[in-house]
């Protein structure tokens, strides 16, 4: 079976094409996803995990190496070729006050996956039902409202059942809850697992807090200045990490609580 | 005002009974029932000239500013869209077009080109159409980075829908107020280029009118009360109609602008807060806070003690009320926000009470402040040095100041050979260490923290902590540090407080509310926090949602997400009441249900 994503001796590059002006984002990297498997990739900001997921949407084109995703070669895809992949994939973003657009009415957000692959006119009651199983409920009163009326919680719920009606085989998710309070972090890890789960898909999920990473990937992929230095099932690698940047990332999310004179 | 103006010009057939152009009584002849406005010097009617001359003069103002708007809106797009050598090439196009002194092109061009207003209303678009461009290219280059747009283009959707239901559709404002501009200026030259003689002179617009005025001597004669007058308010009400219609739009597609900060009278409710007898240990000790945010209560009656040498930790999810409470003791709320009643004393001054001059004095000196996304809002011009150094001028004369800022960047971790650097030359950690160091440069006593460290990833936000917590040794700082983030206080404050809904539900020190949390909110929420160690667990997430603060009911804000909820939990809110306690910090719990097991616990 064809990997959901394969990244093969990818390097990413920024900036001119002098060699001292160039910032090198990704390096040597090499990575297969398989469909249904979920995979965190964590590490500090300007780790690169970022690029990654723009990559595999074919936002970002790779330097040197090869991206493919569904088995089709990024590079070389027509932009009509490129939107049919799109189709099949879902981004879902950190900032849930900018991913969504403030013009449009909840439902229509939600329908939009469906407006584009079929047509403007195109719509149906998964859009409802995509709200209620978010929690957005009553789903027809929630339908009408404008995002600017949501909670951050609540907009990246509707970002939650806009990838629910999208049925997407890949889902990137640029930390998506790196805005939110505990409960609702936990609310949006868990719909995201459930969103997987339904449609068999491949999970790409990017954070910096290895905790959350715990819950919801079964195998973690540590980026350190652009390079993999640990990509390992999650439990091993919690209790075993070897690299130090590993360990690093999991004594700050760790959070060892300070000694107390009570 | 200007639905008049556009009336008249449609109706000008109907509410004249002259023609403009005709000779229709006697030369400079003085208003009368006949000639509403009088005649000129060849006899003809000046209130038709003027109902008449609206058609072409807005006319021309319409077209060219539409035909300029779509222009400037189809380069902007393109340009902004494409990018690359496509939007270097537009661009430049553009700014030439602008740095043309375009009053004089089209002097010189109608001159040469002939005097129909069809020649005035093209050379106006061609002038006319490079400002919006610019500006709308730059909403579109904006725009482009927006998550929406990104949203779009990553679920396969074509670049056309992407421009006009993503891009186009959030240019609209600005569009319109463009538009607008656009037809204000049209209107003007075109009502200029005529009075210079340079109009059309077989068709009557408002320009025109003043033209043969001003040839027909109508200065000298009293003739000028009714022959100049009137084309002149016209085109003076239209320009200034269109001006403030430009305003408003300008306003809704960028609020602020022009915000003056209306608010409505509030009373303001006093406590006697004062009479209770002050605890000394305190360093910061709030008494029955509340705040008002455009009439709605987002804190009610908030009590919050600081004590002396510890970390004071205030954790909330978005909209619990903690930043107002914070920004409402400071005295920095924004429009709309108000501080209702309470006291809050720093020391022995109660800061309610300072007024605004001194209390704002006192900011930046005994009383410090990291806001929250400070990191983001450092002044993008001005080197790190110099903006640290601007804190510790206000105690210090500028000599000492320089070397006082220098030792503090140093102190909080950046190399000397930084203090240049602009702000979006560093990383976010070294941004936030700035801010830091802003914040404690002379010396405060006490430490208002507001999400410190969102935004920053798990290392950093480690090394930000132990920062602050060695400048809190150093500088024997309080601190009260405000997150929505639970793992993070419970990691770094010896004294916690939980809010939900604008109120304050669980107090105490930090160890003994998370080993034996008593709100239930509490418990779920410590239950929610994910763990790295232990067998794998799922997080158990607080069903629903927290209430809208405009819509409050009489019981228990939590009730309705809560587990254990009682009937008597919806008629009646719990407030903060004494609980238990081991160590030396009080607890506090506002919780009908808890309230009654810990008082069975204590009898047994």
């Amino acid at each position: 079976m064809t990997p959901a994503v394969n990244f093969t001796d990818v390097q990413v590059s920024y900036g001119g094409r002098r060699r001292r002006a160039r910032v090198d984002a990704l390096t040597d990297i090499n990575l297969e996803i398989a469909s249904g498997e979920r995979v965190a990739v964590v590490g500090r900001s300007g780790a690169g995990k970022s690029t990654i997921a723009k990559l595999a949407c074919g936002l970002t084109q790779p330097t040197s190496g090869s991206v493919r995703v569904f088995g089709t070669e990024m590079a070389d895809t027509s932009r009509a070729e490129l939107r049919r992949l799109r189709h099949r994939m879902h981004l879902i973003f950190q900032d849930p006050y900018q991913s969504l657009h403030p013009g449009l009415r909840v439902g229509e957000i939600v329908n939009e996956p469906i407006a584009i692959a079929r047509g403007p006119r195109a719509s149906g009651t998964h859009v409802f039902d995509a709200l209620s199983r978010v929690g957005l409920t009553p789903a027809e009163q929630f339908a009408h409202r404008s995002p600017a009326t949501l909670s951050g919680g609540q907009r990246q719920r509707v970002a939650i059942a806009r990838a629910l009606v999208a049925q997407p085989e890949l889902i990137l998710a640029d930390e998506p809850t790196s805005m939110l309070d505990a409960s609702l972090r936990a609310t949006i890890a868990n719909m995201l697992l459930e969103l997987q789960a339904e449609g068999h898909a491949a999970l790409i999920f990017i954070t910096h807090d290895l905790a959350l990473a715990r819950q919801v990937a079964d195998r973690i992929v540590v980026l350190s200045e652009g390079r993999i230095v640990e990509d390992r099932p999650t439990e091993d690698l919690l209790s075993e990490p070897e690299h130090p940047e590993t360990r690093k990332l999991l004594a700050a999310a760790r959070h060892e609580p300070k000694e107390t004179s009570t | 005002m200007l639905l008049t103006l556009f009336g008249a010009a449609v109706l000008a057939d109907v509410i004249s009974s002259h023609p403009p152009d005709k000779a229709s009584g006697l030369p400079y002849a003085r208003p009368s029932s006949e000639h509403w406005l009088g005649t000129d010097d060849l006899g003809r009617d000046l209130w038709a000239q003027l109902v008449h001359g609206a058609r072409l003069t807005l006319a021309v103002g319409l077209v060219a500013a539409i035909s300029a708007t779509i222009i400037g809106t189809m380069v902007a797009l393109i340009a902004g869209w494409r990018g690359g050598w496509v939007d270097a090439v537009l661009m430049r196009i553009v700014d030439l077009t602008l740095s043309i002194p375009f009053l004089v092109l089209i002097l010189v061009l109608a001159s040469y080109f002939g005097r129909g207003a069809i020649v005035t209303t093209v050379l106006l678009v061609g002038v006319l159409w490079a400002r919006p461009a610019r500006l709308l290219r730059s909403q579109v280059l904006k725009l482009r980075e927006f998550g929406h747009v990104i949203a779009a283009d990553a679920m396969g959707a074509s670049h056309p829908r992407i421009l006009v239901r993503h891009v186009l559709h959030r240019l609209v404002p600005l569009l319109l107020s463009q538009f607008v501009r656009a037809a204000a200026v049209a209107v003007l030259v075109q009502s200029g280029v005529a009075f210079l003689g340079l109009g059309d002179p077989d068709r009557v617009s408002w320009g025109t009118t003043l033209f043969f005025a001003n040839n027909g001597s109508a200065v000298l004669t009293d003739a000028w009360l009714w022959w100049i007058v009137p084309p002149g308010v016209a085109l003076t009400l239209l320009i200034v109609g269109l001006a403030f219609i430009g305003l408003v739009f300008e306003e809704i597609a960028d609020p602020g602008i022009t915000s003056h900060g209306w608010r409505p009278a509030v009373r303001r409710v006093l406590e006697d807060a004062e009479d209770v007898p002050r605890d000394p240990s305190l360093a910061l000790d709030i008494r029955n806070f509340s705040v008002d945010y455009d009439m709605t209560r987002v804190v009610r009656g908030v009590d919050l003690a600081v004590t002396r040498g510890r970390v004071f930790g205030l954790v909330g999810e978005s909209g619990s009320g903690k930043s107002s409470l914070a920004l409402g003791v400071l005295g920095l709320l924004p429009t709309g926000g108000r501080v209702i009643g309470g006291a809050a004393f720093l020391d022995d001054v109660d800061l309610r009470r300072l007024g605004r001059v001194r209390l704002s004095k006192m900011r930046g000196r005994e009383l410090a402040v990291i806001p929250q996304a400070a990191m983001s809002l450092l002044d993008p011009t001005m080197t790190i040095l110099r903006q640290v150094q601007e804190s510790t001028e206000l105690t210090a004369d500028k000599r000492t100041a320089k070397t006082r800022a220098t030792e503090m960047l140093e102190r909080v971790g950046i190399p000397r050979n930084r203090h240049g650097s602009f702000p979006h030359e560093l990383s976010g950690g070294q941004r936030q260490r700035v801010v830091i160091a802003m914040a404690v440069a002379n010396q405060p006593k006490l430490l208002i923290a507001d999400e410190p460290t969102t935004g920053l990833d798990v290392i950093t936000q480690q090394e930000i902590l132990a920062l602050l917590e060695e400048l809190r040794v150093e500088l024997s700082l309080d601190i009260l540090i405000i997150s929505h983030d639970l793992p993070l206080i419970a990691a770094v404050a010896d004294d916690i407080s939980i809010m939900y809904a604008g109120q304050v539900i669980e107090s105490g020190a930090t160890a003994e509310v998370l080993a034996t949390p008593r709100h239930p909110y509490t418990r779920l929420l410590v239950a929610a926090m994910p763990s790295l160690d232990g067998p794998p667990r799922a997080a158990e997430p607080i069903p629903g949602d927290a209430p809208d603060p405009s819509e409050r009911t009489n019981g228990c804000s939590f009730a309705p997400r809560c587990p254990s909820a009682e009937p008597r939990c919806s008629e009646t809110a719990p407030t903060l009441e004494p609980s238990p306690n081991q160590g030396s910090q009080p607890r506090a719990v506002a919780c009908h249900v808890t309230d009654d097991s810990v008082v069975e616990v204590r009898i047994r």
